[in-house]
């Protein structure tokens, strides 16, 4: 078959050319390092890096809302630690003063500093983050957590917690009226308190006082009923514990009044309290009621700093004021620790959960480096062939260029 | 005996070989010009003479000169470069279009995945202004890239156009050489046939146009050429030449298609008879692969946006009222919404009223198609069919199956035909119209974060039919990556046929140097031969007349 000259010279130089273009597309791929630049070069290989890539971004976005989380979380678990000692100092404070040799002297100074406790406590309960917000607010949107009106210490917050977005719902914020103010009352099932006869004089001092109580029998407690306990007779006869109950009820409790030893249990209900002291009838008595989830750390520091300030106070109400404390103490200080160990196990699980995503992020960027990352020595080796080829295409073309028949006819 | 005969025969053959001669050295001259067919001295044995001695041989005659030329090939290689020139045409713009499609961080996909993923930044800090100003910007990110997508696409229909003006252009102007050469080739009588380098300027013109259009040429007897388009109508009937030009395509103004004026009219040709030549590339590209391009696009800034905005609405911003949108709701009927309905220009002008009207219903069914609105005979019903193929779904079914609603009012003109166009264009009107960050609606009722943490979910959530957003970006890219591979596979394939198909040929027709350096050898030695029997004539003659003085 006869080749013409000039479709001769253009295969060549066309030969030429696709050497030249293969070897740059070559080189180019070398210099980027990546084996896809464009989705044609290998599409099914780019979608895949494509989803890798979309996995990697969403979970490195997800350990950023971790990281907020256990940042928040550390701050929170060490600001509950940091109040839980304040209020063994409390306690501390509060047993000192039920020490009978401290007297009357000594109790203004333990209240001034309880006073002092309770502010550093309310500062713990309103402790900002980095960014401003409110460690306790619950779902506040920003304010203050607690403030301090003349009444007492109110939650301006927003019951409930924030969480961070993701199926763990780690959290942002503590409910800090959970936390903070609302603690079980007595001794978690029932509560025990000193209450006058109507129509005592204010003046009247009790010389009696009740301890917190306890279950003996949780099936016979009814929750529902408030007790009083009155008392009868006198210091010559004895004393005699009558106890109602409202609403009555049935089984009727026996309505026949008791003799009254102080310092021994008095059980009804499946409850037992024990009342000590010498009890004025027609004006002590004493509530029992079922205990409500209401009792504030600051309502307890506020009253007790008011009770133990207050001069000329009987032993019986001291007693009384240490035995209240010391109850609310424990069940303050118990929904503080609570809430402490829950935020300790959460960081756990967020430590779990970010080494996990660590790794998930892992394999999404060695993915997408498979996919479209170049091999360099395989690339390399191609490129030494493809110089190779281009040279030979070139050889071949100073070659047969030469030849002629024309040269030879001279 | 005669010693003129000799001195004829000898200057006979000297002429012979002066034109062979002069035939090879032509062939040696034009041996480069393109669509040059070497040419053949055909000698002739000159009629013999009877004689006493017997039947003389009185010399050569040039018969002829001749074009070698085999119409077979040169129309095959014509055939096989417009294929080629297609395929070309259509890879080299679909590998511009697939830019729009990257992978990686500069690519929609990792915008748009981007703003979602910053919503579970804003849940861990809804109040703060400064996480909220920068998930703002990361919406404004996102809307800038579909829209500079959707620009740039609008910028290669734009080339398109400009490439069809100037194929268009080059055909009319080739057309009339035709016409020319046609007239030219006339002038010549029959007898003589026409001259060969006429015969090869119309052969290069018909290739040249073939580049550009896949054309049928017919020979007359006379030799001129006739050209007929692919769907019959001539461009050129001998010396009748017409127009090629470009108009707007009657059902969607943005798009070209081509037309051929028949007087003063011009009348369209319709762009899937087009097989062959860089004009059926451009258009198959604009037809096919744009609007594929575009639908792509536009399905998923629609999801997208209607995803974000429904989420938005269902929250309270930071000052406590309801959402507003984050970004602009072209679906919504109003000033500045994304036309949905195109009439075509032949349609009967029933005025503004009598019109279809599109509502979307469910943007997560929209589909990456657009839709021909035409009333079936058959079915006596309104029918939709998608661009991108599948039984067409009358327009009551539309609602169901393909997220949006047509109402047809009951007046229209059945011979009308409609464009239907639920998310082609959207990615150009994808904008940010949330300009402060107080705006963005993280709260919920209940909760400072909660509808951030609703719209955390929508990164994971199915946008468009059972996929997420990223992944739809990804089918997306593979989409268009496997078009271009395909794009770049036929046109490899197509180019080496075509190139084959010249090379057979210019090996039938063209001019091997080493052939004509022989024949240029061959040709001198039978001229100096020839001259040689004339020096033996004179010398004859000479000796003749010798003889003869007295």
């Amino acid at each position: 078959m006869r080749i013409s000259t000039a479709s001769q010279f253009d295969r060549s130089v066309d030969l030429i050319q696709r050497r030249q273009q293969s070897l740059q597309a070559s080189h180019d791929q070398l210099v980027s390092g990546k084996r896809i630049v464009k989705a044609s070069d290998d599409p099914t290989s780019a979608a895949s890096a494509e989803r890798a890539l979309a996995r990697d971004a969403r979970l490195e976005v997800q350990e950023r809302a971790l990281e907020t989380s256990q940042q928040f979380m550390l701050q929170a678990e060490s600001a509950l630690g940091s109040a839980v000692d304040l209020m063994q100092r409390v306690r501390e404070l509060v047993v000192q003063s039920g020490n009978a040799a401290a007297g009357d002297a000594s109790r203004p100074a333990i209240a001034a500093e309880l006073k002092g406790l309770r502010q550093q406590l309310l500062d713990i309960a309103n402790q900002q983050d980095s960014s401003g917000a409110f460690l306790f607010a619950g779902l506040g949107g920003g304010g203050e957590a607690f403030s301090d009106g003349g009444s007492g210490v109110t939650f301006s917050g927003r019951a409930g917690t924030m969480t961070a977005a993701g199926s763990e719902a780690l959290p942002l914020s503590v409910d800090g009226k959970k936390v903070w103010m609302e603690s079980r009352s007595g001794n978690g099932v029932f509560k025990t308190s000193y209450e006058a006869v109507a129509g005592t004089p204010a003046t009247h001092q009790p010389h009696a006082w009740i301890d917190s109580g306890r279950v003996t029998d949780p099936s016979l407690v009814q929750s529902d009923k408030t007790y009083t306990l009155s008392f009868l007779g006198d210091a010559a006869s004895g004393f005699q514990v009558q106890i109602t109950r409202d609403p009555a009820g049935t089984p009727a409790l026996d309505p026949n009044p008791r003799a009254y030893v102080p310092g021994q249990a008095i059980e009804f209900d499946g409850i037992a309290v024990t009342v000590s002291g010498v009890p004025a009838p027609g004006r002590d008595a004493f509530k029992v009621e079922a205990s409500q989830p209401d009792l504030s750390v600051f309502d307890v520091l506020d009253r007790l700093t008011t009770e133990l300030g207050a001069p000329g106070r009987t032993g019986a109400q001291v007693a009384q004021t240490v035995q209240d404390g010391l109850r609310d103490l424990d069940s303050t200080m118990g929904s503080l620790m609570t809430m402490r160990s829950n935020l300790g196990w959460r960081m756990e699980q967020a430590d779990g959960l970010s080494s996990r995503w660590a790794d998930g992020r892992l394999a999404a960027q060695s993915e997408r480096s498979a996919a479209e990352d170049l091999d360099m020595v395989e690339a390399i080796s191609g490129y030494q062939n493809k110089q190779t080829s281009y040279d030979a295409a070139l050889k071949a073309y100073a070659m047969v260029q030469r030849l002629s028949l024309f040269e030879y006819i001279r | 005996m005669s010693a003129f005969s000799l001195l004829s025969i000898g200057s006979r053959a000297m002429t012979a070989n002066y034109v062979a001669l002069q035939t090879t050295g032509n062939n040696i001259a034009n041996a480069n010009v393109e669509g040059y067919s070497r040419q053949r001295v055909e000698l002739a044995t000159a009629p013999s003479q009877s004689t006493g001695q017997g039947r003389l041989g009185l010399g050569v005659d040039v018969k002829s000169i001749s074009r070698s030329h085999d119409q077979f090939l040169a129309r095959e290689a014509s055939s096989a470069r417009s294929t080629a020139e297609m395929d070309k045409t259509a890879m080299s713009s679909l590998s511009k279009l697939e830019e729009l499609f990257q992978p990686g961080e500069a690519g929609l996909g990792h915008a748009a995945g981007q703003f979602l993923n910053a919503m579970t930044g804003l849940a861990s800090r809804p109040t703060d202004l400064v996480v909220r100003q920068a998930a703002l910007a990361k919406a404004q990110e996102v809307s800038m890239r579909f829209s500079g997508a959707a620009r740039r696409m609008d910028a290669m229909q734009a080339d398109v156009k400009s490439g069809l003006d100037e194929a268009v252009k080059q055909v009319n102007s080739l057309a009339q050489g035709l016409g020319l050469v046609n007239q030219k080739i006339l002038s010549f009588s029959s007898a003589q046939g026409a001259p060969n380098d006429l015969l090869d300027e119309r052969d290069r013109l018909l290739s040249r146009i073939s580049e550009k259009l896949q054309i049928r040429p017919v020979t007359a007897a006379n030799e001129t050429v006739s050209v007929f388009v692919s769907d019959g109508r001539p461009l050129v009937l001998g010396t009748d030449v017409r127009q090629l030009t470009v108009i707007s395509d009657p059902l969607d103004a943005n798009r070209s298609a081509l037309a051929l004026m028949e007087g003063s009219q011009a009348r369209l040709i319709d762009s899937e008879s087009l097989v062959g030549g860089e004009i059926a590339g451009l258009l198959k590209f604009q037809n096919l692969d744009l609007v594929h391009a575009r639908n792509l696009m536009g399905q998923m800034a629609a999801g997208l946006v209607s995803a974000v905005n429904q989420q938005q609405r269902k929250g309270l911003d930071l000052k406590g009222q309801p959402g507003q949108d984050i970004f602009f709701d072209f679906h919504q009927p109003g000033t500045g919404a994304l036309p949905m309905v195109r009439s075509a220009a032949t349609n009967k002008d029933q005025g503004p009223d009598v019109k279809p009207e599109v509502k979307i219903d469910d943007v997560s069914k929209l589909q990456a198609a657009e839709y021909a609105l035409f009333w079936d005979e058959a079915g006596a019903q309104w029918t939709l069919q998608s661009s991108s193929g599948g039984s067409a779904v009358p327009v009551g079914d539309a609602q169901t199956q393909l997220g949006f609603s047509v109402a047809v009012p009951p007046t229209l003109d059945t011979d009308s035909r409609f464009l239907i166009q639920p998310v082609t264009y959207a990615a150009g009107f994808m904008r940010r119209v949330l300009g402060q960050g107080e705006g963005l609606a993280a709260a919920s009722a209940s909760e400072p974060n909660g509808n951030a943490l609703a719209m955390a979910e929508l990164a994971e959530k199915s946008i468009l039919g059972s996929a997420t957003l990223s992944d739809v970006y990804a089918s997306a890219i593979a989409d268009m990556g496997t078009r271009t591979q395909a794009a770049m596979t036929t046109s490899e394939i197509s180019t080496a046929v075509a190139d084959q198909a010249e090379l057979r040929r210019s090996s039938a027709d063209g001019v091997n140097l080493d052939e004509e350096a022989a024949r240029l050898i061959q040709s001198q030695q039978a001229y100096q031969a020839s001259a040689k029997v004339l020096q033996v004539a004179q010398s004859i003659f000479d000796t003749l007349l010798q003889a003869a003085a007295v």
